[in-house]
């Protein structure tokens, strides 16, 4: 019996949630005076920002010093139409959540170019772009002045909600944002997000669009605070301009990182302890910012990952945990796309240049890599090997020549459009998501290939569900063709060297590319898993997908390639089969010098 | 005899504590509570902690000659860190849990404004002892019953001194300046009006400067591009020192004008007595304007000087009239402590302390230049026109502008 | 109007080069560290009122003073890596030190509060308080030693990354710390040392400005904003564009605030969103190309 949403949620989840809520919208029966339903007010609507503030911070890990800008934004959208329109809460309330998102996704989108302490930057300059404004543009916001007699919310039949029903609206309210999150972040997309925070260039090249992703949670978090800041309007009847300063941003995002951030319960735990700290030692007044940043100072220092983080690490905890459910791996999972064999080359670089600042890492560059093959790719040290490779898959443009694709010529081409037309790698220092599982890899893997978008996994249809579970399958066996299956809910980073390498290939086939460029899979590997990287390759050729393989493995390359390509200098030096590679005195003078005799023969 | 006797003697001593306890615990109740609730951190924390000073002598000194029916009045003190949202918490929790018969407070303007209207709902006393944004009052002015009470000289009264000399002294070209804080735009305001008013040309400004700022020149240049012959300026004493800087480098040197912020002892230490000499102000309290203030002035000097404070005399008088004006109420209203948990009583004790307070008409040991009968139905406004003047830094000391 | 470009000129690249000089704190333990003392300019504000107690209340020579600030602010440095840095930075992905640095100066601004009031306290200058004339422009003498000293401190602080061994051994950090570490170099020394030269710093810069901005509890929180903007304009990895991106706030307020005196509070700001739309990494910052 399962529901058409929420498919996911087992009973006991319900039950938990539900005697949550119970205790939650209890409060008011038991601390009936105005002042704590005051309290209690204050702390559900700044959870809710700390909230979204979370889903940006901890599970994208992009910063944000600005949200009390977005917080501003749709308190002033909502008591401006209430007062000055005289519209009701429930239609101006709304219409500041949405403001405050398309704010949020206004400033996202050129801004999101910008990494750690520039994007920092970025939003505190928009937190105190709205801050200045809202104090001089004093025509719309009234300045220091404020706007008051902001209604509170009408009851349909026309009485004003009182304290405690407005604290039911909020925390119910605040209770739905909780479940989404939950629902968002267990999902793909939680998951997604922990991968682009993990390595953005690992998630581009698996098909994660991952500008997208940024402004998407941006975007999110920006509704979060706008409804915050919604509530935060109605609340008392008067804001003004201030209340949104520098400060408040710093707070919340302070209650983010307090409470855990990238964890489901810590903007709860965070921003409760944080916000009621001052009310709790109000009596101290000479003291209470001492112990402000007392209590702050102290728990970054021994609970760096935050109350919950840290707590979530706890081996009492760890054991607690359920784990995870045995998954049968899926027969007939591991499919491999079939590339196409009409003559075409599948990938071509074309007299192929590409200069960094006054070093020109490949020079005139031809290859062809025919279909179904392995196609080998080696040359001393700094012969541009791997600039080869980036090239190709869309990371650094050519700085002239061509690369066509299946005989098409491609132009600019970023790395998960490159995904999308069935090209990806595996990279030569291993790039993980952070903290995810091994058989989360995969299934980010799968990026494309998933049909069900944020607004099912929103909602948990039964339909996102099933693809999940079907995905979880096929990502199983994908484990056990490159034999880590045994492995597949431990941390990834947990895994030995050579089994990350395997991975990160498992990751790539879930892909199912036509063309899989693997940049020194054999670095660092053990003969055992030499060997069975050498049968990978090769069961992945009779699969029919065409690969392309950079190595210094002699041994491996040679065993396995169809062909082989060498570079020194950035130019192509030789080209052909195995024995006319080794035997090739140029390759010979390249790799060691004049006078010497290759290794091997 | 000890031996044997003593479980009867223990028996004895025991229940005549225990009936001791008992009994003093039917007549001891709840202390009478005053709450307080201003700026002790944040941008006006200055005003703040000079008014804190005010209200802590007012209490000690009522307590000291008995308290309220024997028992000593509790202060209740909170800080709300020049934010409103904070300000409003504060004065719920004083109204609803620690249940005030009074609140003093507070000291920002734009805090204020957030506050008023819950003291007005809840009809609770609030004694404003510093912010000085006319709305404060005129907000509920008309109401039959208005809870919300000055002392100190609001912004219209303060421009208007300034007013009266420009039109004594037959200035032509006004230039107007001031900062960005609710203060000081709605001060901004209150001079265009009364300026418009007189008939009073503006002619450079107003120009805005932020309250830290550290270079006016810009500002300057356009009251001297303007030919102004007399500035007025709403700065605290930060920025007023900054503006008298920035006139030596752009060559600007006409008579201006601040409110009462620039009397802060803080303005004559951070300018020098060079550099400010010949700044006007306005003030309505002067350390020695008599002797009532005379006499505060020692103690308030005794009583802090571990402080190295002289923060703001008038802030600290200010709030010592304010909280003994409360305190008057309340040997006037004289409630029975030992009924006020019940929220019927104290409800109706509230309302009576308003009215008490409005009634007060026989204060006669004001420190500040309030009279005997200091509001009215219809003012509650106790420092007016009569009550300040606009006086000129001469030589580091006050002296009235003539 | 000329004049009037003349005076902002001249205003804007006294507080401008005071901006530089923190930026170049910001900058030294960026490059080392990947992190930034969010409490810079509280730093700063603890380097100016040391001062005003040794000037002031001590009546030692200014030279004293300076000397005493960044001595004091060198203790901290290393206090503030100790306590709030070392133990956030373990985690790679972590954002805590952004937390624990704002932590310390919540807690500073309240010692400062409560040693030295929360009233502004006069510092006078030792140059003295006459006007200089420019042209038809004013400057104080100490804005003139304001200019050169911040400016001279940041290419001794270049000259010293370049050239002393010290120096490249914390250049060498910032490049590549295995590398680093595997030449025989103390890398946790070497971040320590970052940190103190950054606080050094920030004590300086205080100690410079306080005549003219006057030394309170609540004075550090806007340099250190508007300073931080300029690193990040001029590319928080570029010194020179350091240098030029604070001398360039500075100014750039002062001009707009020609135009409009509402305008010079936000215009730094949105010059920040502008230029990052279009650079991510600053104006002459480096573009990132990632070894892949």
């Amino acid at each position: 019996m399962r529901l058409p949403v929420f498919a996911h949620t087992a009973p006991r989840d319900w039950i938990r949630f539900l005697v949550a809520a119970a205790v939650v919208l209890a409060l008011p029966l038991v601390f009936h005076d105005p002042f704590f339903i005051l309290v209690l007010q204050s702390l559900a609507y700044l959870f809710i920002v700390a909230l979204g503030l979370d889903i940006l911070v901890g599970w994208t890990g992009q910063i944000s010093l600005g949200h009390a800008g977005l917080y501003a934004i749709g308190a002033y959208t909502s008591a401006l139409l209430a007062t000055r329109a005289g519209w009701p809460f429930w239609i101006s309330a709304p219409i500041g959540v949405v403001v405050a998102g398309v704010a949020g996704a206004l400033l996202a989108i050129p801004s999101l170019r910008a990494k750690g302490p520039y994007l920092a930057m970025v939003t505190l300059a928009f937190g105190f772009m709205i801050e200045v404004t809202s104090n001089r543009w004093q025509g719309l916001t009234n300045g220091p002045m404020g706007i008051s007699a902001i209604p509170a919310p009408t009851l349909p039949d026309g009485e004003e909600m009182s304290p405690a029903q407005y604290f039911w609206l909020i925390a119910g309210v605040a209770l739905l944002c909780q479940l989404l999150a939950n629902n968002l972040l267990g999902s793909r997309v939680g998951r997604t997000l922990l991968a682009l925070r993990g390595s953005e260039i690992a998630a581009q090249s698996v098909g994660v669009n991952v500008y997208r992703w940024k402004v998407l949670a941006f975007v999110i978090s920006s509704v979060y605070a706008g409804l915050g800041g919604v509530f935060f309007a109605h609340q008392n009847g008067f804001i003004n301009s201030d209340t949104f300063v520098f400060a408040l941003s710093v707070s919340f995002l302070t209650s983010v990182l307090m409470g855990g951030s990238g964890t489901l319960y810590g903007p709860l735990v965070g921003s409760v302890i944080l916000n009621l700290i001052p009310t709790v030692f109000a009596r101290l007044h000479e003291y209470h910012l001492y112990i402000y940043g007392g209590i702050i100072l102290v728990t970054i220092i021994f609970l760096p990952d935050g109350i919950v983080g840290s707590l979530l690490k706890l081996p009492v905890v760890r054991r607690w945990r359920r784990p995870p459910a045995r998954i049968e791996p899926e027969p007939g999972g591991l499919a491999f796309h079939q590339a196409r064999d009409d003559g075409q080359p599948v990938i071509e670089a074309s007299n192929l240049t590409r200069d960094f600042g006054g070093i020109r890492a490949l020079n005139r560059v031809n290859i062809a890599v025919r279909p179904r093959i392995v196609h080998g790719l080696i040359g001393p040290n700094g012969s541009g090997k791997s600039t080869l490779v980036n090239v190709l898959t869309g990371l650094y443009p050519p700085s002239s020549g061509e690369v066509r694709l299946q005989g098409g010529v491609l132009g600019r081409v970023r790395p998960h459009q490159m995904a999308k037309l069935g090209i990806t790698r595996t990279f030569q220092s291993i790039r993980l998501f952070g903290e995810l599982s091994v058989l989360d890899h995969v299934m980010v893997g799968y990026h494309l290939h998933l049909r069900a978008g944020i607004w099912r996994h929103l909602l948990q249809t039964t339909g996102a569900v099933d693809e999940e579970q079907l995905f979880r399958r096929k990502a199983m066996a994908l484990l056990q063709f490159v034999g880590i299956a045994e492995r597949a809910h431990e941390p990834a980073h947990n895994l030995p060297y050579g089994q990350q390498r395997l991975l990160e290939i498992a990751r790539a086939l879930a892909l199912q590319p036509r063309l899989l460029l693997l940049d020194e899979p054999a670095a660092g590997v053990n003969p055992t898993e030499m060997q069975r990287l050498v049968k990978i390759i090769q069961d992945i050729r009779n699969g029919g997908v065409t690969q392309v393989v950079i190595e210094h493995h002699m041994d491996l390359i040679m065993g396995i390639s169809d062909v082989v390509s060498v570079l020194d200098f950035g130019e192509k030096i030789a080209e052909g089969t195995t024995a006319e590679i080794q035997g090739n005195p140029k390759v010979i003078e390249a790799y060691l010098g004049t006078g010497l005799e290759a290794a091997h023969a | 005899m000890r031996a044997r006797g003593w479980p009867r003697h223990a028996a004895c001593s025991l229940i005549a504590g225990l009936g001791l306890i008992a009994a003093s615990c039917a007549l001891a109740a709840d202390p009478i509570k005053i709450g307080f609730s201003v700026s002790l951190t944040g941008g006006t924390d200055d005003y703040g902690k000079a008014a804190l000073m005010g209200f802590k002598l007012a209490l000690k000194e009522y307590n000291a000659k008995g308290g309220y029916k024997g028992q000593p009045v509790e202060g209740v003190i909170y800080d709300d860190e020049t934010k409103p949202a904070k300000g409003v918490e504060n004065v719920t929790r004083l109204i609803t849990r620690d249940n005030v018969l009074a609140i003093v407070g507070p000291v920002n303007s734009g805090v204020a404004l957030a506050i008023i209207d819950i003291a007005q709902k809840q009809q609770v006393t609030l004694m404003d002892p510093i912010a000085t944004a006319e709305d404060i009052i005129k907000r509920y002015a008309k109401e039959p019953k208005s809870y919300i009470f000055r002392v100190s000289l609001n912004d219209g009264i303060q421009t208007s001194f300034m007013v009266d000399y420009i039109q004594k002294k037959g200035y032509k070209r006004i230039g107007l300046m001031h900062d960005s804080t609710g203060w000081g735009q709605s001060g901004r305001d209150t001079a265009l009006r009364l300026l418009k008013e007189a008939n009073v040309n503006i002619a450079a400004g107003p120009e805005v400067f932020d309250q830290n700022d550290t270079d006016m020149t810009q500002q300057l240049t356009k009251m001297k591009d303007g030919n102004v012959d007399f500035i007025i300026s709403y700065s605290l004493a930060p920025a007023g020192v900054q503006i008298a800087k920035s006139m030596q480098k752009v060559g600007v040197k006409v008579p201006w004008t601040s409110t009462w912020a620039l009397i802060a002892p803080n303005f004559l230490k951070l300018g020098g007595k060079d550099l400010i000499e010949g700044i006007m102000t306005v003030t309505s309290y002067t350390i020695d304007h008599s002797e009532n203030a005379k006499k505060f002035h020692a103690v308030v000097e005794r009583e802090y000087a571990a402080d190295a404070g002289d923060f703001h005399p008038v802030a600290t008088a200010q709030t010592y009239d304010a909280t003994r004006l409360v305190l008057r109420a309340l040997d006037k209203v004289a409630p029975d402590p030992t009924r006020l948990e019940d929220r019927a009583y104290l409800k109706e004790i509230r309302r009576q302390m308003r009215d008490a307070v409005e009634g007060i008409d026989d204060f006669t040991q004001a420190v500040t230049k309030m009279k005997p009968r200091p509001f009215s139905a219809d003012n509650h406004e106790s420092l007016g026109r009569d009550s300040g003047f606009l006086a000129v830094w001469h030589n580091g000391k006050l002296v009235r502008a003539e | 109007m000329l004049v009037k470009l003349w005076q902002a000129l001249l205003s804007g690249l006294s507080v401008g080069s005071v901006y530089a000089l923190i930026a170049q704190g910001y900058y030294v333990t960026f490059i080392t560290t990947g992190a930034l003392n969010f409490g810079q300019g509280d730093f700063l504000m603890i380097g100016a009122l040391f001062g005003v107690t040794c000037y002031v209340t001590l009546g030692l020579p200014y030279a004293i003073a300076i000397v005493g600030a960044v001595a004091l602010l060198s203790v901290m440095g290393v206090g503030l890596e100790r306590v709030a840095i070392r133990t956030t930075l373990r985690h790679a992905l972590s954002l805590s030190w952004v937390l624990s640095t704002v932590a310390v100066s919540i807690i500073l601004k309240n010692a400062a509060v409560q040693i030295w009031g929360p009233e502004q306290i006069k510092f006078p200058s030792p140059f003295g308080d006459k006007v200089i004339h420019i042209g038809p422009a004013g400057i104080f003498p100490q804005e003139l030693f304001i200019i050169f000293g911040s400016i001279g401190t940041v290419l001794l602080v270049q000259f010293f990354l370049k050239r002393a061994v010290l120096g490249k051994a914390l250049t060498a950090v910032a490049y590549n710390r295995k590398a680093a570490a595997v030449m025989g170099i103390n890398v946790q020394r070497m971040v320590v040392l970052a940190f103190v030269l950054s606080s050094a710093l920030a004590g300086l810069g205080g100690v410079l400005i306080a005549p003219i901005t006057f030394a309170w509890a609540y004075m550090g929180t806007v340099p250190g904003i508007k300073a931080f903007a300029a690193a990040i304009i001029g590319g928080l990895e570029n010194p020179i564009g350091i240098l030029i991106g604070g001398l360039a706030v500075g100014v750039l307020e002062q001009f707009f605030g020609i135009i409009n005196s509402n305008l010079k509070e936000g215009i730094t700001f949105l010059f920040v969103l502008l230029i990052l739309a279009v650079r991510p990494t600053g104006l002459m910052g480096r573009k990132e190309i990632e070894k892949v």
